[in-house]
């Protein structure tokens, strides 16, 4: 695993080897197993601009349509005011336009049934939630044939989700009209609306709770876990990603990529991983202040 | 003279008996029926929602389950005077295709012949992936509604390949089912002298004025058959009548033939799917719109089994009345005058080749 | 593992699935009813399949035989574990002529496990037995779970939930024991666990739900399998790997 490492990380060989060998830059206890940790962007600019940071996860997705690693991905395409909608995409160049995050539900394991029935090998992408899901569905397929063909999972960081109205009921307060959006994002702390004449709305995340999908309180997810490889900008410099690899099938996706010139990378100290295993204690402490905590079944010999 | 009841194990849900008036051994009148309890899907779907009268059709039977469904879909839209998009008919009948070889497949499976389960699997598997693509699930394809297929492409590149890469196993379990097929014949000496229905194909032009439908206590004589009888028979032409893959293939020498007529069927079912998936647009139009209305209308289809007819009349989004003669309610009548003059203990063997379900015959 | 069917008033897609899982997993399936097998099964697991109408003795006899007979019993598929599409048919009979009340054939059985579905896919049923064959407690605890005695369940009050799933012994006190969301939605999403990842929708037999950000169940189209439940990844945990 560190030969890969090396072999990815490529000309900053020289700063991994020797001085911390077993030292890990992430905690397994949070942020679940992996076999590496990098920093990444597309080559691509066209991609990385379209791209919520790095536009890693178009990249890496576009590369493994192009080699034929998978026949179809599943995807959140961004709709008329920034409203998404899962779709089933087999051309590369179609990736372009499910780049970028959006910030309210798009339920992509929906389509899943349908990819399966009409490809050979999937990928999906989807919030830790979504991952979590099709794990499960591979454990437990009660209802869903052919999950063996889920080839690649790529799970996006997340801290909470919107539903679309609850939004738009955000974004008004913040001022700010869902059309003259230009771009999202949570950085460091805040949720911040850039609009179309420039300007930046922000909100700190802690103030986001009240809008959020309720059951996003309960989830202690943050990186992803279950997926092959986990994407989010925590913790990144400015424009690039960090990618948790955690299968081997993922390595072996990432590593064609970076040899292929589809993916740069970098080495993970010059990010802040820190960040990444905070937000992920966060989520992870989060639920006992949670409604969650104070949970009960309704039951006939107990009083509401 | 003895009569005997006999519970006949036909490898598909429900009880199968055969009540046979025996001689020496001979068998000189027979009646079969099934004692299982009905479903009642007529009465089931009355005052739902059309939408609901398929996928509850779906579920009456598993051996035709796709071709139940579809048959009231088409049923719905004759009433409704739907015309439903060329490429959907197309893509229904590689779906009932499908559903023939599965059927098929299961039922070579289960028969007396020891046919090569790995072969038949395979097929089975390829049948599986085009439910699967055409109807979005191998088992009761949900994708069948009212205007045509709920798809937003028709996958007909996996189609395709599924149906070319099981081509030439189905030859080979063609050719193992003739010989097999030929060695039972050998020792069964049987003789069928049966009135048919059915072509090759997928809709059949059988309408509700060629059926006669007879209950139970008017079509048994032999009180056996009568005290277990939960299911009502069908006439064609007013006379018992054969349908399914014998009468399709016009192959009604002898009543084991029916596994010959399937063999062939799988591998002319795969190659109609593969045919038919070549030169469909996978983005061509599946689905009109439906808008409910009031109107009566039937449809036959051709089910793995046989001929299968329903009727539907609609009163605007609801269900106000519902008919439906399945394979096994027209091949019940005619079982009886097949199993007559064969020996005693071949009846099982003949009556399971002639593929009747106890569910079926009390949908 | 040597393993008998017993099929009851059902279409026989479980019983399919079952023979092909079988034949891809490697077991034997040594007694059918299907197959004219009668008496009691040799087997180390029998699968049920189908609901059972509660005036027909006859059954009801075959059923507690046969069960008596092996070990591990499992209802294989949603009618045969908490009704499914055979309960649209209670009351649907001519009273007159046939008998007219129709239940899940676990409802008259001691169970040890339940596979939802209609059908289960047979890699479900694969799942299962391989699960079962190795004896993993941990696989095996929602099928345990599923099957059990929802009315002799109490709430667990001083256990805080934990995780982000609705375990789902709690969602069995909730819900009206039917485990499906065309009864039940209320207790994913009213109770806020719904996430809006689709998995209901996806994994639906019937495609009986729509996704609006949250599921819309078609009720035109909804079987009352419980497929929906039993997949959503908020209905019970999984363990990883």
């Amino acid at each position: 695993m560190r030969k890969i490492l090396r072999k990815l990380v490529g000309k900053e060989e020289e700063t991994e080897t020797g001085t911390d060998g077993g030292e890990r830059p992430l905690d397994p206890e949070l942020v679940g197993e992996y076999r590496t940790v990098l920093l990444t962007r597309a080559t691509d600019e066209r991609v990385r601009e379209a791209g919520q940071d790095g536009g890693t996860t178009t990249a890496l997705l576009a590369h493994a349509l192009d080699e034929g690693h998978v026949d179809a991905v599943v995807a959140a395409v961004k709709k008329n005011g920034w409203k998404p909608e899962p779709r089933i995409i087999t051309d590369p160049d179609e990736l372009i336009e499910a780049a970028g995050s959006k910030y309210s539900i798009s339920p992509n394991v929906s389509l899943l049934n349908e990819a399966l029935a009409a490809h050979e090998s999937v990928a999906i992408v989807g919030t830790p939630c979504q991952i979590t899901a099709v794990r499960k569905a591979q454990k437990y397929p009660y209802g869903l044939p052919d999950t063996d063909a889920v080839a690649l999972t790529v799970g996006i960081f997340c801290t909470e989700n919107f539903e679309y109205d609850n939004l738009l009921a955000l974004l008004k307060d913040m001022n700010v009209d869902i059309d003259d959006v230009e771009r999202m994002d949570i950085s460091k702390g805040k949720f911040i609306v850039l609009t179309k004449d420039g300007e930046e709305h922000t909100v700190p995340v802690k103030e986001l709770g009240r809008y959020s999908n309720e059951a996003c309180e309960y989830c202690t997810d943050f990186t992803a876990e279950e997926a092959d490889v986990s994407v989010g900008s925590v913790g990144a410099p400015d424009g690039w990603n960090v990618l948790i690899v955690r299968t081997e099938t993922a390595e072996e996706l990432v590593q064609s990529a970076v040899e292929n010139d589809v993916l740069e990378t970098k080495d993970p100290e010059e990010g802040n991983l820190n960040l990444v295993e905070k937000l992920s204690e966060d989520k992870k402490t989060r639920i006992q202040a949670s409604k969650c905590a104070t949970w009960r079944p309704y039951h006939p010999n107990v009083p509401l | 003279m003895e009569i005997k009841t006999v519970r006949i194990p036909t490898g598909t849900p429900g009880d199968i008996h055969a009540v046979m008036e025996v001689s020496d051994g001979v068998i000189v009148n027979a009646e079969v029926c099934s004692s299982t309890t009905p479903l009642a899907w007529e009465t089931l779907v009355l005052e739902k929602h059309p939408e609901f009268a398929i996928v509850a059709a779906e579920r009456v039977c598993a051996g035709c389950d796709a071709s139940a469904g579809l048959a009231v879909a088409e049923a719905i839209e004759n009433a409704l005077e739907v015309q439903v998009p060329d490429a959907a008919t197309e893509a229904r009948e590689a779906l009932n295709a499908a559903n023939t070889v599965r059927s098929h497949a299961t039922s070579l499976l289960k028969s007396d012949l020891d046919l090569d389960a790995d072969a038949l699997y395979t097929v089975i598997k390829a049948a599986k992936k085009v439910l699967h693509a055409l109807g979005r699930k191998p088992d009761h394809p949900p994708a069948i509604t009212p205007g045509g297929l709920e798809l937003e492409t028709i996958p007909t590149a996996k189609v395709e390949n599924a149906a070319k890469e099981a081509l030439e196993t189905a030859e080979k379990i063609k050719d193992d089912t003739a010989s097999a097929v030929d060695d039972l014949k050998d020792e069964i000496q049987a003789e069928m002298n049966v009135e048919t229905y059915g072509e090759p194909g997928y809709k059949a032009d059988l309408t509700p004025d060629d059926v006669e439908i007879v209950p139970p206590d008017e079509f048994y004589r032999m009180k056996s058959a009568l005290e277990l009888a939960n299911n009502h028979v069908a006439l064609v032409d007013g006379n018992p009548t054969l349908v399914g893959p014998q009468a399709r293939k016009n192959l009604t020498d002898h009543p084991l033939d029916a596994y010959t007529a399937k063999a062939e069927e799988i591998v002319e079912s795969l190659e109609k799917i593969a045919e038919t998936s070549e030169n469909l647009d996978p983005n061509a139009d599946v689905k009109t719109d439906v808008e409910y209305t009031s109107g009566e209308g039937h449809a036959a289809v051709e089910a793995p089994e046989g001929t299968l007819l329903v009727t539907i009349k609609l009163r605007n989004d609801r269900v106000d009345e519902a008919l439906m003669v399945t394979p096994s309610n027209v091949k019940a009548a005619v079982a009886g005058r097949v199993l007559k003059d064969l020996e005693e203990e071949h009846a099982p063997t003949v009556i399971k080749a002639l593929g009747l379900s106890g569910r079926c015959l009390t949908h | 593992m040597k393993i008998a069917v017993l099929s009851l008033m059902a279409c026989g897609a479980c019983a399919r699935n079952l023979e092909e899982a079988c034949h891809e997993t490697g077991h034997e399936i040594v007694w059918s009813s299907l197959d004219g097998d009668t008496g009691k099964p040799d087997a180390d697991v029998l699968f049920i399949d189908g609901a059972v109408d509660f005036t027909d003795h006859e059954t009801l006899e075959k059923l507690q035989e046969t069960t008596s007979a092996v070990g591990t019993v499992v209802s294989l598929g949603s009618c045969a574990a908490t009704g499914g599409f055979e309960r649209h048919v209670i009351g649907m009979r001519d009273p007159d002529r046939y008998h007219f009340t129709v239940f899940p054939a676990a409802k008259f059985t001691d169970t040890d496990y339940a596979i939802t579905g209609c059908p289960p896919t047979t890699d479900a049923i694969a799942a299962f037995l391989q699960a079962l064959d190795e004896r993993d407690e941990e696989a095996l605890r929602p099928y345990k779970v599923l099957s059990g005695d929802y009315h002799a369940l109490k709430p667990d009050l001083p256990a805080p939930v934990t995780g982000p799933e609705l375990p789902v012994e709690d969602v069995l006190l909730t819900s009206n024991k039917d485990l499906c969301l065309g009864c039940d939605l209320d207790v994913i999403e009213k109770d806020l666990f719904c996430v809006g990842c689709g998995t209901c929708s996806t994994a639906c037999p019937a495609m009986a739900i729509v996704m609006d950000e949250k599921p819309v169940i078609r009720q035109e189209r909804c079987i009352r399998c419980g497929t929906c439940f039993a997949s959503c990844p908020r209905s019970f945990k999984t363990t990883r790997g």
